[in-house]
């Protein structure tokens, strides 16, 4: 079992993907609904009470084992609220974009899992939604009074995303 | 998402939860406190 080794006094950015789900704001692989102007707690309840969405790179999920809540995200289990380090490795992640999904910015704080590419967190808010697409296949909705809803600014995406370097590794 | 192994384990204490706050309502204005009008003083 891994134990904390540092700590900080700055929140982590991290860089994600939301999408709009029955008219809410929710994490793109699973079911889980982020809440305006409250911090977002990571909870873990197993397989069983997941459902994964997404892509071929996400269908078969995180590996997930049981474990209390208050612990999450534990670092042997998948759970936390997801992050990649940087938006180049998100975008090599997003190659197979869904229509809606927004590409973000997120704040994490709490007990956080540093992962190679990225982390997982206990808690989580947006800390800016990026209004443009990088390709034309990433369809963005940036005007939906749900992302509005979260107080935080909604700002073209940067122009300059190289490729990550790890992308010739996998 | 794919994020790779876990490498360590971090906390993060914020000094200030970097989470929006709801707007404050505007305090409504104070009336100006009562002064009884004084009396002229006689030279």
């Amino acid at each position: 079992m891994m134990h904390v080794s540092d700590t900080y006094i700055l929140p982590v950015v991290g860089y994600r993907v939301w999408v709009l789900r029955e008219g809410k704001v929710s994490s793109y692989a699973v079911d889980n609904f982020w809440i305006p102007k409250r911090a977002n707690v990571a909870q873990c309840g197993g397989y069983e009470h997941v459902k994964f969405w997404g892509p071929h790179k996400i269908q078969s999920g995180p590996r997930l084992i049981p474990h209390a809540n208050y612990v999450a995200p534990f670092a042997e289990c998948g759970c936390g609220f997801y992050a990649f380090k940087t938006l180049p490795y998100l975008m090599e992640w997003l190659e197979h974009g869904e229509p809606d999904i927004m590409v973000g910015e997120v704040y994490l704080w709490g007990k956080i899992v540093d992962c190679q590419y990225g982390y997982r967190a206990q808690y989580a808010y947006p800390k800016r939604f990026y209004s443009n697409s990088y390709e034309d296949n990433y369809a963005y909705n940036n005007s939906t009074f749900q992302v509005r809803e979260f107080s935080v600014p909604v700002e073209p995406i940067p122009e300059a995303v190289t490729q990550p370097e790890f992308a010739d590794e996998r | 998402m794919n994020v790779g192994e876990p490498q360590r384990v971090i906390e993060v204490v914020p000094l200030h939860e970097p989470v929006p706050s709801e707007p404050q309502p505007a305090e409504p204005e104070k009336e100006p406190a009562y002064e009884p009008e004084k009396e002229p003083v006689e030279p």
